[in-house]
């Protein structure tokens, strides 16, 4: 055994591990910080594949922006409401149905079926990044969907603190 | 790129170890015996009542929203601050206008108030921490008022009491 499978190994079982905690967990606190392992095994998997930009953006985003409105969403809802009070079948039908879907679908990829290969693509020897940088500033490339990604931003920046704001009014 | 990331991992298993190691070992070498008083949560603080579990203020989420965009700014400039050397003056604009862009939602937000901590989101209706200054001085003035009547108080016992004295 490598040391490359060796590490896929590690980094799937925190990932699994990070997952049931999520699943498993009784405090929804608990749950939020299973699903951080879970995600910084899911950029370990992405520094495996060579995507060297994608682990990145994976930890500053996932792991630094969504874990933390996760865990003041979670902090938002009142203590008498926390129970779920949705019907387990209801509660449990949409993730089956999603995870049935994974399954087919993964394992039809590792048959080969869906994707050109088998093999994972060689890690590349420089850094992908300055490739994804190259490509962002080049005006035959994808300059335009980068600088509308900055408009896209401020267009969600502005809504979401419009609807946060006016929920707290409503609040009030 | 492996060996970059390699690198990362050795330090974050350094930190790791450099917290776990030492809890460990001191674990194993120091003198276990636990009370009620050491086991509470603040030993030489207030005694904590209820659950832990409050409810928190809504602004705590907006600007935890606010956070999240700018972080998808920073993960956006990243590869742009790797590659807008080897391309001139034009990557450099290119980068400004993207940031310019996003410095309204900035100016947005900031002039909203949605930023302010003590002001209350709507119409620049402030929320009211304390008294209001007319309130504190009225109060000040009722304590003073309070403060000379028992002090002339006082001194009609005194003279009382003086008199008393002159007569016996």
């Amino acid at each position: 055994m490598d040391t490359l499978t060796l590490m896929f190994l590690l980094i799937a079982t925190i990932t699994i591990a990070g997952s049931l905690i999520t699943l498993w967990s009784k405090y929804v606190v608990h749950s939020v910080f299973g699903l951080m392992l879970a995600l910084l095994g899911v950029a370990g998997f992405y520094v495996l594949l060579g995507a060297d930009f994608l682990a990145v953006t994976q930890i500053v985003v996932y792991v630094g922006g969504v874990l933390v409105l996760y865990l003041f969403g979670i902090m938002l809802t009142p203590p008498d409401r926390a129970e779920r009070n949705v019907k387990l079948i209801v509660f449990c039908s949409l993730p089956a149905v999603a995870g049935a879907m994974y399954l087919i679908g993964s394992a039809r990829a590792m048959e080969g079926k869906w994707l050109p290969g088998k093999e994972l693509p060689p890690p590349p020897g420089k850094h992908l990044i300055h490739q994804v940088g190259h490509s962002f500033l080049d005006k035959d490339q994808y300059l335009l969907a980068f600088e509308l990604a900055s408009v896209l931003l401020l267009v969600v920046l502005v809504g979401a603190v419009y609807i946060a704001r006016r929920r707290w009014e409503a609040s009030e | 790129m492996y060996y970059d990331f390699l690198n990362v991992a050795v330090l974050a298993l350094g930190g790791l170890g450099f917290v776990y190691v030492n809890l460990l070992i001191f674990s194993l070498i120091r003198p276990n015996k636990p009370s009620k008083l050491k086991l509470s949560t603040y030993e030489c603080g207030m005694e904590a009542f209820g659950s832990s579990w409050v409810r928190f203020d809504m602004r705590f989420y907006s600007v935890a929203l606010i956070f999240l965009i700018f972080d998808l700014e920073i993960a956006f400039l990243f590869p742009w601050s790797v590659a807008f050397r080897d391309l001139g003056m034009i990557a450099r604009v290119e980068g400004l206008i993207f940031i310019l862009i996003l410095f309204v939602g900035l100016i947005y937000v900031w002039v909203r108030g949605d930023l302010d901590w003590v002001k209350s989101f709507s119409q620049g209706r402030a929320i009211r921490l304390g008294p209001t200054a007319e309130e504190e001085a009225m109060l000040l003035r009722m304590q003073v008022e309070q403060a000379l009547s028992e002090a002339s108080a006082l001194r009609t016992v005194e003279e009382g009491e003086s008199s008393t004295e002159a007569t016996v």
